[in-house]
Parts: C-alpha cells; sequence; structure tokens
C-alpha cells in the first residue's frame, strides 16, 4: 500500500506540470486585457503600459512561465493583480471553505442515499420504493442554481428558521451544504438500491436466508457489505463534481469558497490566483481519489495493492 | 430494516436539524441591535486603497474611511472636506487650499498641508502605478506653503481639477501608515473619513467602526458591514428575510414586489449611464450622416423604457449624456420614434435592405444590458437591416474594443455606458467623443471627430469659470447630438433597497449605495 500511495504520489508531478501550463497557456490565449481591467476605463496607454510592466506581463510567454514556475516551485505563487494580496492568502482560507461543504455535503449525501436506497431495495415495488425513487430522481435532475433559491426562500426569507447566506457558522451551512448534496444523494441512492436488489438475488443471500438467517441482518451484513463497492465509487467520483458544482453553490450562497474565487478570478483575468486555484483543486481531486483508492482495498478483501 | 431502526435514525436527525437551527437563531439575533447596518453589495471590494482602485464595491467601502480635499455631498454636488476653502491664481495655474484644521487620521496622526504633500507625492510619482495618476496629470507639483495651507502648481490650466480631485481617488492616507505598510497599505486603510477599518474577511465582509475621532458631524451608526453577495435574487432574499438592512444593487423585476413589501423602502437614482451604440464610423456605410440619423429613428427609446426598464429609466434624447453628470445640458429633443422615417433616410442614402451589421454587446456588465441590445436588433431588422448580434463577457469585451483598429474595428455597433468618477463632461465626455480619444487610447468607439466637439471640450477645459464650462460643453452636446455618431439609448436607474426605518441612506448616480449617514427610527 505505501508503494501505491507514493506511486500516486509521483504520478502527481507530471499532472500538476501538465495543467500548469494548460492554465497559463489557455488564460493567456483568451481576450481581455488584465492590465485593461485592473487599470479601468479611464487609465490612458502609459499607465496601462506601467501597469503591465508592474504585473509583469510585457515579458514573452516563455519567460513569464519560466519566472512563474521557479517562484511556484519555491512555493511563491506571486501576487493577485486585483487585490494585490499573496495568492496562497487568497486561496487558503476559500480552499478550506469550500473542503468543508463538499465533506459535509457528501457525508450528508452518501449517509442519507444509502439509507434511502437501502431502504427501498428492502422493500421493493413499495409505495416508500417509489417515493424514494421519485424524490431521488427529483434531487438528480434539479439545477442547483433552482434548488439554492428555493431552499433560500422557504428557510430564510418565509419560515426565518437559516441564514440566507454568507459563511461562519454551522447555520450557515446547512443549506448550501443540502443543495450541494441534493444531486449526490439522489445518485446515491438510485445506485445503493440497484446495487443492493442485485446482491439480494445472489445465491449467498439465498443461503443465508435459507438458514434463518433474520432479514435485517441478511440485508445489512450480508448484502450491503458487498452492493458497498460500487457505491464508493461513485462517492469517490462524485466528490470531484462537487468541488466543480459549488461554483454555482458559492454564489446563490455568497459562501466564501474556491468556486466563486476562481469564477471571479477569471472575469478579472486574475492569472495568479487562478493558476493558483486551479493547482491546489487538482491536487487535492488527486489525493482524494487516491483515499477512495484505498477505501475501496478496506471494503474489499480481494483487492490488493 | 426494522420500524424501530428507522425511528431511531428519525430521532437523530430531527435531533441535529432542531441544534442546527438553534444555531441559525442565534446566528440571526447576534445583530439585532440597530446601531449597526449590514449592507448586501454585488461584489467584494478589490483593494482599500483609494489612489489604486477602479471599481464600484471597492469605492462605496472607501467613501466611509476616507476623505480628499474635496468630495461629494448628498446632492452629488462637489463640497469642501479636507479644505474648507481654495482660491484659483495665476490664470488658473496655480490652486491654494486652505486646509481644515483638528483633524486626525485613524491612527491619531494629524493631517496638515504636509501629510498632503506626501499623499500627492505619492500619487504623482510614475514608479508607484497608481490609478489616482491619470486624474492628476495636469498638476506639476504640490507645495507646502505653512502648517495649514497646500499649494498646487498645474502645468496647464484645468477646469475639471477640482473635479478630477473629487473623483474618488485623490484621498488621504495617513503618511505614517503608508511608510509602514508599503504596498500593503490597500489591506490596512487609515483615513480621516467618520468610520476606521475593523476587519476584511475576503467575500466574507468587511467591518468598519464608528471613528471616535472624527472632525465632523459624529455619525449615528457604530458599525457597518459590507458583504458581498453577487447573486441579485439572494440579495434580495436576505433583504427580505430581514439578514441584510440594505441591498444594493436591486434588479428591476424584484422593484414591484419589493415595493408592496411593507417592511421595505425601495430607492432609485437616475444613473450616470449613458447606455448607447457607438456607430463604427470607419466604414463607409457610418460615414454617412443620413444612415446614422436613420438609426436613431428606427429604435422606440420610449418603448425601451417602458417593456424593458419597467419605466425605471429615461430616454437619452435630450443630450448625450446623462443629467447626472456635471455639465450635462437639454439641447433639443432628438430622433422621435419614426421607423417610415428611417426607411425614407436609408433607401435616401442608397443602403439596401438586408445589409449586414455586426453588433456587440458586452454581456451582463449593464442593467438589462442584452434585452436592450436583442430589443435594438428587433427595430432595425422592422427597417430592413440584418443584425448580428455577439455577447462577450466584459473582460473579453474591453479587451477587444480596446484595441488599436487593424485597420477597421470589427463592430459596426458597440455598446457602451460612459459613467466616470469625476462626474464632469470633461472627462465624462472627453473619452467617448474627442478625436484624440479614438481606440486604443481611450472609448471613442464610434471613430468620430468633430472640430466642433474637440474645440467646445479643449474650452471647457481650459477655464476655470463654472458658467463658460457649461456654455463650451452644451455647444458640444447640441453637435453631437446633430451629428449622431450612436444610436442613444436611455440613461437607467440604479436601484437599492432598505428597511423601512433606515433613515438617510441612499443610491448614487456612479453606483453603489451611501450609508455613513444612516439611522434608524426605532
Amino acid at each position: 500500500m505505501g508503494w501505491l500511495i507514493a506511486r500516486r504520489l509521483l504520478l502527481l508531478l507530471p499532472v500538476l506540470f501538465g495543467i500548469l501550463i494548460a492554465v497559463f497557456v489557455t488564460m493567456r490565449v483568451v481576450p481581455g486585457d488584465p492590465a485593461r481591467l485592473v487599470a479601468g476605463t479611464d487609465a490612458g496607454p502609459e499607465e496601462l503600459a506601467s501597469i503591465r510592466k508592474e504585473l509583469g506581463l510585457d515579458r514573452p510567454l516563455a519567460a513569464q512561465f519560466a519566472h512563474y514556475l521557479g517562484d511556484v516551485l519555491r512555493g511563491d505563487f506571486g501576487r493577485s493583480f486585483k487585490t494585490q494580496r499573496p495568492v496562497l492568502d487568497e486561496i487558503r482560507p476559500r480552499l478550506v471553505n469550500t473542503v468543508v461543504l463538499a465533506v459535509l455535503s457528501t457525508l450528508f449525501a452518501a449517509g442519507l442515499g444509502l439509507l434511502a436506497g437501502v431502504a427501498a431495495a428492502a422493500r421493493r415495488h413499495s409505495k416508500f420504493d417509489y417515493a424514494t425513487m421519485v424524490v431521488a430522481m427529483i434531487g438528480v435532475s434539479t439545477p442547483s442554481f433552482y434548488l439554492g433559491i428555493v431552499l433560500i426562500v422557504v428557510f430564510a426569507v418565509v419560515l426565518r428558521l437559516l441564514p440566507s447566506g454568507g459563511g461562519g457558522t454551522l447555520a450557515h451551512l446547512i443549506l448550501p451544504a443540502l443543495t450541494l448534496g441534493a444531486a449526490t444523494l439522489g445518485l446515491v441512492a438510485r445506485m445503493t438500491r440497484a446495487s443492493m436488489i442485485e446482491v439480494l438475488n445472489e445465491d449467498y443471500v439465498r443461503t443465508a436466508r435459507a438458514k434463518g438467517v433474520g432479514e435485517s441482518l441478511v440485508v445489512l451484513r450480508h448484502a450491503l457489505g458487498n452492493a458497498l463497492l460500487p457505491i464508493i465509487a461513485v462517492v469517490a467520483l462524485q466528490f470531484g463534481f462537487v468541488l466543480a458544482g459549488s461554483v454555482l453553490v458559492e454564489t446563490v450562497f455568497s459562501y466564501p469558497g474556491i468556486g466563486w474565487l476562481i469564477v471571479e478570478s477569471i472575469s478579472m483575468r486574475d492569472f495568479p490566483v487562478i493558476q493558483g486555484a486551479i493547482l491546489l483543486v487538482t491536487f487535492l481531486s488527486v489525493l482524494v481519489n487516491l483515499f477512495a483508492d484505498l477505501l475501496y482495498g478496506w471494503a474489499d478483501p480481494r483487492v490488493k495493492y | 430494516m426494522r420500524i424501530q431502526d428507522r425511528r431511531g435514525t428519525w430521532t437523530l436527525m430531527a435531533a441535529a436539524l432542531l441544534t442546527a437551527l438553534a444555531v441559525g437563531l442565534g446566528a440571526t439575533d447576534a445583530r439585532a441591535q440597530q446601531k449597526s447596518v449590514l449592507l448586501a453589495t454585488q461584489s467584494d471590494a478589490a483593494r482599500l486603497d483609494p489612489a489604486n482602485t477602479n471599481d464600484v464595491p471597492s469605492m462605496m467601502v472607501q467613501s466611509v474611511m476616507f476623505e480628499g480635499l474635496v468630495g461629494w455631498d448628498k446632492d452629488q454636488k462637489l463640497a469642501p472636506q479636507l479644505a474648507e476653502s481654495w482660491t484659483f491664481a495665476d490664470g488658473g495655474k496655480v490652486l491654494t487650499f486652505k486646509l481644515r484644521r483638528g483633524v486626525k487620521f485613524h491612527d491619531g496622526e494629524e493631517f496638515d498641508a504636509n501629510a498632503a504633500k506626501i499623499n500627492f507625492d505619492r500619487w504623482m510619482d510614475k514608479a508607484n502605478a497608481l490609478s489616482a495618476a491619470a486624474q492628476l496629470a495636469s498638476v506639476d507639483r504640490a507645495e507646502v506653503v505653512d502648517k495649514y495651507t497646500l499649494r498646487l502648481v498645474l502645468k496647464e490650466v484645468n477646469g475639471a481639477i477640482l473635479q478630477n480631485l473629487g473623483g474618488r481617488r485623490a484621498m488621504m492616507n495617513s503618511p505614517k501608515a503608508l511608510a509602514k505598510w508599503g504596498k500593503d497599505i490597500t489591506l490596512h486603510p487609515t483615513g480621516t473619513g467618520p468610520f476606521e477599518f475593523v476587519e476584511w474577511i475576503p467575500k466574507d465582509r468587511i467591518t468598519v467602526k464608528r471613528f471616535e475621532g472624527y472632525w465632523g458631524t459624529k455619525p449615528a451608526l457604530e458599525k457597518i458591514t459590507f458583504k458581498p453577495v453577487p447573486e441579485p435574487a439572494s440579495r434580495v432574499a436576505m433583504l427580505e428575510a430581514g439578514d441584510a438592512d440594505m441591498a444594493a444593487p436591486i434588479p428591476i423585476q424584484d422593484v414591484e414586489r419589493l415595493r408592496r413589501n411593507a417592511k421595505l423602502q425601495v430607492m432609485g437614482v437616475d444613473s450616470m449611464d449613458n447606455l448607447h451604440f457607438a456607430m463604427n464610423m470607419q466604414k463607409d456605410l457610418f460615414k454617412d450622416l443620413r444612415v446614422r440619423q436613420a438609426l436613431n429613428y428606427a429604435v422606440d427609446k420610449e418603448g425601451i423604457v417602458k417593456n424593458i426598464y419597467n419605466g425605471l429609466a429615461i430616454p437619452l434624447t435630450k443630450s448625450p449624456v446623462a443629467p447626472a453628470l456635471w455639465g450635462h445640458s437639454n439641447v433639443g429633443d432628438y430622433y422621435k420614434y419614426d421607423p417610415a422615417k428611417a426607411k425614407e433616410l436609408l433607401q435616401a442614402a442608397g443602403v439596401k435592405p438586408g445589409t449586414k451589421l455586426v453588433m456587440w454587446i458586452p454581456d451582463g456588465r449593464y442593467v438589462q444590458d442584452r434585452q436592450v441590445g436583442e430589443a435594438v436588433a428587433g427595430y432595425l431588422r422592422e427597417v430592413g437591416l440584418d443584425v448580428q448580434i455577439q455577447k462577450m463577457e466584459w473582460a473579453t469585451y474591453i479587451g477587444r474594443v480596446a484595441q488599436k483598429p487593424d485597420p477597421v474595428a470589427p463592430y459596426d455597433l458597440a455598446m457602451l455606458a460612459w459613467a466616470v468618477g469625476t462626474q464632469d463632461a470633461d472627462w465624462g465626455m472627453g473619452g467617448t467623443f474627442l478625436s484624440a480619444n479614438w481606440p486604443p487610447r481611450a472609448f471613442n468607439l464610434a471613430f468620430y471627430k468633430s472640430d466642433v466637439v474637440d474645440n467646445a471640450l479643449a474650452a471647457g477645459r481650459q477655464t476655470t469659470d463654472g458658467a463658460k464650462r457649461l456654455e463650451a460643453y452644451k455647444v458640444a452636446q447640441k453637435q453631437i447630438m446633430e451629428d449622431a455618431p450612436w444610436i442613444f439609448l436611455v440613461v437607467y436607474k440604479f436601484i437599492g433597497a432598505a428597511k423601512r426605518e433606515m433613515q438617510n441612506a441612499y443610491v448614487i448616480p456612479f453606483g453603489g449605495a451611501v450609508v455613513k449617514d444612516a439611522s434608524f427610527t426605532k
């Protein structure tokens, strides 16, 4: 297992380097002049030139990249064009916020999804089963943007139970986590149900029942243990989507996370922030996938690394 | 799964939810005291250094902490701030300020002529690459005459110099703080204003508290929190939920509903944005005056005001600039909707039906920009022109229109609204109408060149006599309406909303809200 981790981390290097080049080049190829955006509409050519120089944009692309790479290797991600703050100071608190949100929403989605899926599978074709699957379908197909606004109107404006937006307390996290987790919840519920139904039809389940094992033990121990495997894979993959999907949710709930930061930085062509943020998010996604692989090995004794 | 198991789970979940709700209620109650204001804005500030700022959200926050020699009063008139009075000498080339005594910066330092000079030197030093430098281009040097007298020596007469100083960038930072923080001064704003900086949690909030050593009238509020809420629907919901005391801007489609809400008040002000399409006069088609006039007759501005802005706008038919801009005059009533006349003019000019036009729109930059663009395209199609709309996000748009044309800019029609922090016609007209300001120099996107206008704008700059300046700008405005380099569209309102019991809070034509003088009736 140690070897697996080492190899994966080693593989991370070319991935990050590739991402870095891709982001660096893409941002400079798309139209839009960061100096103009920083300087505002009333700056003349002289001011623009001095700002361009200040931002290091007057040098050839290759020189800019070499310079940037050198800085990054020393752990210096530069300063934001827009705010002039060090990029890591911009990113760190935002990334923590988004990870907290993503973990919470994934836990909520996986937990409740699993529960609903198992229950639905155990009572297949019952009213409960249909109701659960309809709700799951709605969860999967409702755009998070719309769901977020509906939740705000219901829980903040009408019922006045939860804050309408912002960050800081656990209460601020509930609505965003629900919104962000809704799609995953639906997906996990449906996956669990399908997976469980398949396993419940297996010979060994019939054997267990024939031996006189109680139904709840059959479901929870014999069936769920095996049904869990594909679900772990889905949840891990979803975590990446959750990180990406947090862009919309963060905007709707004014939640100060990394998605909002990236979107705003793109609209300002704030190259250092975009580069740093994408790099760190990539790093995080790879780590999560690695963790999922390890979890897989734990859940399935046949898998050996 | 047994029934009991499930009930256990539900109980647990219900308990968790209740706990969370309790936390939520606690959070809401914590700021129930009405000595403080939470203002929901559209975006976080970029920088808190006025001298290096270009965005309304930053300027809105800065305006409660900083002051300049002159500033804007509630009616948007230029008023003394840190200067008590001023006199021009040498035909306008020397400007002497008598400074206010007993003014302290938030760090306890005294504001005097020396402090002012240190700020001027910093703004004008090219090596600092500050945005303030552009507005002070006509200043040669600042001199300390005595402790409370500051003299500005200008390179040439500049009729708009006071407006430039009031233009939201020339605001004083404490010399001690400047020396201490260097480039990081943007994180440690230290002005003389009625509120002092407390904290800035990026994308979450900026908090300021009342500055007890303020020289002027003490504010009723003890605390202001600026909260960025980028999604307009969420911003409105936050106000309706009572989580915010005020929110701005408010989308037009929400205004009616908020007006019916007894707990809220809606406020609006005619903005400084003169929304228009520049017609690219580098192209042969638009060199013909009849074509430019025809396009103006073809568009129903009243219809746009009524249907796209729900009446929250005025048609731009009496001047090319907004009434909120200093120097504005009503110079007539031009181009009333008349599609038949438009067709006639197009025919006379030999424009064939089906002529293709490329229209550029900066999607999401201006109030209802896309809807207006689509409406204008529709009106032009009715008179036989074939309009192709190209929408771009602002960063792309401004990059492309501000390029050096190669050799001709690719658009036929380009949307813009030109609002300036100086609130003065010098740059408010010059930026878009002077022939010296064709892209990439500035934003004369029509590539308009009129000697009458160039001379009038120069005349307006070369005197400090307000009446003479007004007369000069009037001449320019009349000529521009006649020449029709733009399809003149509308000036829309900026809308804000607040709790009903909040008083003395308002929105301003340049954008953003002013809450520093606010109080609550109960």
